[in-house]
C-alpha cells in the first residue's frame, strides 16, 4: 500500500517531465523516422511565422522534412507583434519569420536574433465575400459610411501597412472590428460577416473561390518586407540554420512567388 | 354565531382516489356550522381524502359540490384549481411563509385578490387579535412557538372566509400543554365560523372534543360513522374499540346469551337477537385468583394472564380465555393479589355492564375483530 | 418548519462545535491548491509597473473597456435572470417529456470551447446566421461587432451557471409552500412571484453572482462572435490580450484593474455565493 502511495506522484512528474517542451537537442517523441540520417540534421525546429505565411510556410515545411527525414517542422502561427512578444518573454522558437521589419527589429534589439535577411515582399489587396453584399469596388468605397470593414489591429504589420495604404489615398476608413491577425479578418470577410477586410494579396490568393479580391492601384499600395531569421537561443540552432537557408532557396522563392509574394 | 360573510354551503363529496397502495372510497357530507372529524389510524387516507377536498390530488372518480358550486366532477370532466375553490386549509406543520411575518401571512391571501396592503393588514390584525397573538405580528415563523404558529396558520385561513374549511391534524404538532388550551380555543373558533368544517386527526380526544359528528377511516374507507358520544359508545371496530379503550366482541345474541364469534358466551341484560356488538369496559372486568364463590354477576369465566400494563393510574391486565377480555384493576389490588404472567385467574361481570348493539349489515365489512388490541 | 418546536424557543441557540485541525491527508492537498490559486495572483503583484499605473489607469481605452466589461456582465446576468430563471422553473417543477435533453442543452455552454460558442453564435446571428438573415434583410438589424453581441456572447457563456444553480435550489425548496399558497387563493403566477421565488432568492443571487463573474471574463466567443473594436466590443479581457503584444506591462496593469475590481464586488457578495437554497 505504501509502494502505492508512491507510485502516484512518480507517475506524475513523469508525465509532467515527459510533456515539457522541446528538450534541446533530442527529439520529444514529435514524430520523425528512428533512423539519424547521415550527416545529419534531426529534431523538431520550431519555426514562428507571420500569419500570413501559413499557406506557403506550411508548403516549405512540408518540402523541407521531406528532404530532411529525422527533422519535424512545427509552426505557430500568429501576428508578427504577438510572436515578437512571445520570443522576448523567451519561447523556445527556433526561427521567425516577421511580416514587417519593425516586429524583426525588436527581436534582434533584444538580442534574440542576427543578421535578418528579407525573403519576400506583400502588398495589400481589398477582400470581399463573393456575393460582396457591401457592393465594393475600390478602395474609396471602404469609406461610405455604413459599411462594414474589418482591419488588423494597428500593432499588427498588415494593420499598420493598411493604414499606410489609407494614408496614400488620403481616406479615412473605420473599421467595426480590429482582428487580431490578418487570417482572423479573413475569417470575417469569408463568414460574410464584414463587407470587405484589408488584407495581404497572398491571403486572398490562398482563400481562392471563397473570397475575391479588388485591387489596390500601385501608387496607393503599401508593402511591408518580410524578414527572416534564425534565433540566436535556438533549441535546434542547426535545424534553424538549415530552414531559413532552405526559404531563402530557389525552392523557397518559388513557393513564395506562387503563393502571391513579390520578390523582396 | 356565525363568521360573517362564509357563504352557507354544504359539502357534499364522493371521493374516490388511488392511495399508494389502496383505494380511497368515502362519501363525506357536511353542513353550514358542522364540524365533521374524520378519525383514523397513520396510512388510512385521511391526508390524501383532505387533499382531494383541497384540490391537491385528483380524483379517480366522484364528485365533489360545495353549495351550488361544482368543485370536481370526474365523469364530466370538471376540476376547479386549488386557488379557485375558495376552500381555507390548515396544514399539519402549518406552512407559514418563513419568508414573511405573521401579520403578512395571514394578509397574503386578502392580498393575493388584489386588497390593497394597508387594508389587508388592517383585516389580518383584526384576525390575529381574535386569535389571540397580535403582540406576534412583526415575527416570522421561525421565531413562533408551537401554539403561535397555530393559531396564525387558522387565522391566516379565515381571515379569507372560505366556504369550506379544512384542517389537518391541527394539534399534532404540539406538546400536550399547548394542545389542550388550543382544542378549547380550536373549538370556539371552529363553532364561530359559519361553513361546514372537516377536521382530519388520529387523536381520538381531540376528534371527540371539537366534532359535531365522527367518521371513522380505516384503510380507504368510512368503517363507522355518527356522534363522538354514540361511536365511543358503540364502537363497531377493533381500532375504534382501542382508542375508546373497550373490550369489543361480535356474537349472536339469542335473548341475552350471546354467542361469542372467538369462543365463550356472555349474558347481557338487554334481550336482543340477532349479530351483535359486544362492548365491555375494562374497568367492568373484576378479577379473581380463586374460583369465585356464585354471586350476582351473570358472566363468570377463566382465563390465563398474558400481560400487564400500566395504563394512567390503572394496570391494564391481559388474559387469553374464551373470550379474551383486558380488565383494568387498580395496581394496589394487583399487589395484593401478586398478579404475573401465566397465572390463572377468574372474571366476572354484571350482566348490566354489557353494552349490546346491533351489527347494521354495511357497517360490519370493515375488519372487526375482537378484543382489543394492545 | 414551523410550529414543531414547541413553546420553547431556546432551541435558536447556537451550538458550540469542535474546532476540529483538518487531518493532513486533507491538509496537505488543501495547502497546494491554495498555493495554486495563489501563485499566478502574486505573480500579477510583484511584476506590476507600479510606477506607470496611475498613467495607464487614465488612459481612456482603459476606462473604456473597463466601463465596457462592467456594463455588458451586468447586462447579461440582467437577461440571464429574466430568461433563467423561468427555465430553471420548468427544468425543476414541470414534467414535460423533453426534460433530460433541455438539461443537457443548458449545460452544453459549459462544455463548449468558448470560440466554438462564438462560431456558433455567428452562424446563428450573424449577417448570413439562421435568424440573423431574417434580421438583416427585414429589420436592417446586424449582431456581430456590437454591444450586443458583447452581451449576447456573455449571456450565452454564462447563463448555464444561474440556471444549474436555481434548478437546484427549485428542487430542493419545498412544494408544500406552494399548495398552502394556492389554498389561500393565489393563482400560479402570484405563486412564483411571492413565494417561490422569495424562497430561492439567495441561489439566485449566488448564480447571478457566478453568472456575472464569468461573463465579466469572457473572450473567446465575444471575440470570435462582437469582434474587438475599442469603445464597442473591446472588452478588458480583449484589450488585456491585445496589449500583451506590445506592451505587456500595460496588460499587467489592466489585469490587475480587472482583478482588483472582481475581488471587490465578489467579496461583497462572498456570503451569498457560499449559502445557496431556500430560507432556513
Amino acid at each position: 500500500m505504501r509502494r502505492g502511495w508512491l507510485a502516484v506522484p512518480a507517475v506524475v512528474a513523469a508525465t509532467v517531465l515527459a510533456g515539457c517542451g522541446s528538450s534541446p537537442g533530442s527529439g520529444s517523441g514529435a514524430g520523425g523516422a528512428g533512423a539519424r540520417p547521415p550527416g545529419g540534421l534531426s529534431g523538431t525546429v520550431t519555426v514562428f511565422a507571420a500569419a500570413s505565411l501559413t499557406e506557403s510556410f506550411g508548403t516549405l515545411g512540408r518540402q523541407f522534412e521531406a528532404a530532411h527525414p529525422g527533422v519535424t517542422v512545427r509552426f505557430d502561427f500568429a501576428a508578427s507583434s504577438a510572436l515578437a512578444e512571445s520570443i522576448a518573454q523567451g519561447a523556445p522558437a527556433d526561427v521567425f519569420a516577421s511580416a514587417s521589419t519593425k516586429n524583426m527589429d525588436s527581436v534582434v534589439r533584444s538580442g534574440a536574433a542576427s543578421g535578418p535577411t528579407t525573403f519576400a515582399k506583400n502588398a495589400m489587396e481589398i477582400a470581399v465575400p463573393p456575393a460582396n453584399p457591401g457592393g465594393v469596388t475600390s478602395l474609396a468605397d471602404l469609406a461610405k459610411p455604413g459599411l462594414k470593414i474589418a482591419l488588423c489591429q494597428p500593432q499588427a504589420p498588415c494593420g499598420a501597412t493598411a493604414q499606410q495604404v489609407f494614408d496614400n489615398a488620403k481616406i479615412a476608413v473605420k473599421p467595426v472590428t480590429l482582428g487580431a491577425d490578418v487570417k482572423a479578418v479573413l475569417a470575417a470577410v469569408q463568414l460574410g460577416e464584414v463587407d470587405a477586410g484589408v488584407v495581404y494579396r497572398t491571403d486572398v490568393r490562398a482563400a481562392g473561390a471563397k473570397v475575391t479580391g479588388i485591387g489596390i492601384p500601385a501608387e496607393q499600395n503599401a508593402s511591408t518586407s518580410y524578414p527572416i531569421a534564425a534565433l540566436t537561443r535556438a533549441p535546434n540552432a542547426a535545424a534553424a540554420r538549415a530552414f531559413v537557408d532552405y526559404v531563402l532557396s530557389a525552392a523557397g522563392t518559388k513557393v513564395l512567388t506562387e503563393a502571391g509574394f513579390a520578390k523582396p | 354565531m356565525t363568521a360573517g360573510g362564509a357563504a352557507e354551503a354544504a359539502l357534499d363529496a364522493r371521493v374516490l382516489a388511488r392511495q399508494g397502495g389502496f383505494q380511497l372510497d368515502v362519501a363525506l357530507a357536511a353542513v353550514p356550522g358542522e364540524v365533521v372529524a374524520v378519525l383514523g389510524p397513520n396510512g388510512a387516507g385521511k391526508s390524501t381524502l383532505l387533499r382531494t377536498l383541497a384540490g391537491l390530488v385528483r380524483l379517480a372518480d366522484g364528485r365533489i359540490r360545495l353549495g351550488d358550486r361544482v368543485l370536481d366532477d370526474v365523469p364530466a370532466g370538471v376540476h376547479i384549481a386549488p386557488e379557485h375553490r375558495r376552500i381555507g386549509v390548515v396544514f399539519q406543520d402549518y406552512l407559514l411563509f418563513p419568508h414573511l411575518t405573521a401579520l403578512d401571512n395571514v394578509a397574503y391571501g386578502l392580498r393575493a385578490r388584489g386588497l390593497r396592503r394597508t387594508a389587508a393588514r388592517q383585516s389580518a390584525r383584526r384576525w390575529l387579535d381574535r386569535v389571540g397573538v397580535s403582540d406576534r405580528a412583526g415575527s416570522r415563523p421561525p421565531q413562533l412557538s408551537g401554539g403561535e404558529a397555530q393559531r396564525v396558520a387558522l387565522a391566516r385561513a379565515l381571515v379569507l372566509q372560505p366556504d369550506l374549511l379544512l384542517l389537518d391534524e391541527p394539534l399534532a404538532a404540539l406538546d400536550a400543554g399547548a394542545r389542550l388550551s388550543l382544542r378549547t380555543d380550536l373549538r370556539r373558533h371552529l363553532t364561530s365560523y359559519g361553513g361546514p368544517a372537516i377536521v382530519v386527526t388520529h387523536d381520538a380526544v381531540e376528534a371527540m372534543v371539537l366534532a359535531d359528528r365522527l367518521m371513522v377511516l380505516e384503510r380507504g374507507r368510512i368503517v363507522q360513522q355518527g356522534a363522538p358520544a354514540e361511536v365511543a359508545r358503540h364502537p363497531r371496530t377493533g381500532y375504534v374499540a382501542s382508542l375508546v379503550g373497550v373490550n369489543l366482541y361480535r356474537g349472536i345474541a339469542r335473548d341475552g346469551h350471546v354467542a361469542l364469534d372467538g369462543g365463550g358466551t356472555l349474558l347481557a341484560a338487554e334481550h336482543t337477537s340477532g349479530p351483535v356488538y359486544v362492548a365491555l369496559r375494562p374497568s367492568a372486568v373484576a378479577l379473581h385468583r380463586q374460583p369465585p364463590t356464585p354471586g350476582s354477576p351473570r358472566n363468570t369465566w377463566t382465563g390465563t394472564i398474558s400481560g400487564l400494563e400500566a395504563v394512567g393510574d390503572r394496570v391494564r391486565v391481559a388474559v387469553t380465555g374464551s373470550p379474551p377480555v383486558f380488565a383494568d384493576i387498580t395496581p394496589a389490588a394487583a399487589a395484593e393479589l401478586g398478579l404475573a404472567a401465566t397465572d390463572q385467574v377468574w372474571m366476572t361481570v354484571k350482566a348490566s355492564e354489557l353494552v349490546v348493539y346491533p351489527i347494521t349489515p354495511d357497517q360490519g365489512s370493515a375488519a372487526a375483530d375482537q378484543g382489543v388490541p394492545p | 418548519m414551523t410550529g414543531l418546536r414547541g413553546p420553547d424557543r431556546l432551541s435558536s441557540a447556537p451550538h458550540r462545535t469542535r474546532r476540529a485541525s483538518a487531518p493532513w491527508p486533507l491538509a496537505g492537498p488543501a495547502v497546494l491548491a491554495v498555493a495554486f490559486l495563489l501563485l499566478p495572483l502574486a505573480g500579477l503583484l510583484v511584476r506590476a509597473p507600479w510606477r506607470s499605473l496611475p498613467a495607464l489607469l487614465g488612459d481612456p481605452l482603459v476606462r473604456e473597456a473597463l466601463r465596457l466589461s462592467l456594463l455588458s456582465a451586468s447586462l447579461a446576468t440582467a437577461l440571464a435572470v429574466l430568461v433563467g430563471v423561468p427555465l430553471a422553473w420548468v427544468l425543476a417543477r414541470t414534467r414535460l417529456p423533453g426534460r433530460p435533453l433541455l438539461r443537457a442543452l443548458v449545460t452544453l455552454p459549459l462544455v463548449l470551447p468558448p470560440v466554438v460558442g462564438g462560431v456558433a453564435l455567428l452562424l446563428a446571428f450573424g449577417r448570413r446566421g439562421i435568424v440573423g438573415r431574417y434580421l438583416d434583410s427585414w429589420f436592417g438589424i446586424t449582431i456581430p461587432f456590437t454591444t450586443t453581441a458583447v452581451v449576447l456572447a456573455e449571456t450565452f457563456v454564462a447563463m448555464p451557471f444561474l440556471i444549474i444553480t436555481v434548478e437546484g435550489a427549485l428542487r430542493a425548496s419545498d412544494v408544500r409552500y406552494e399548495e398552502a399558497s394556492a389554498s389561500l387563493g393565489a393563482s400560479r403566477w402570484t405563486t412564483f412571484r411571492r413565494v417561490t421565488l422569495p424562497l430561492v432568492a439567495p441561489s439566485v443571487t449566488a448564480g447571478a453572482v457566478l453568472c456575472w463573474a464569468r461573463a465579466l471574463g469572457e473572450f473567446g466567443a465575444t471575440i470570435t462572435f462582437a469582434g474587438n473594436f475599442p469603445g464597442t466590443t473591446q472588452t478588458m479581457p480583449i484589450a488585456v490580450y491585445i496589449a500583451l503584444e506590445t506592451d505587456p506591462g500595460a496588460a499587467i496593469a489592466l489585469s490587475l484593474v480587472l482583478l482588483v475590481v472582481s475581488i471587490v464586488i465578489l467579496t461583497a457578495l462572498r456570503d451569498r455565493i457560499v449559502r445557496s437554497g431556500p430560507v432556513s
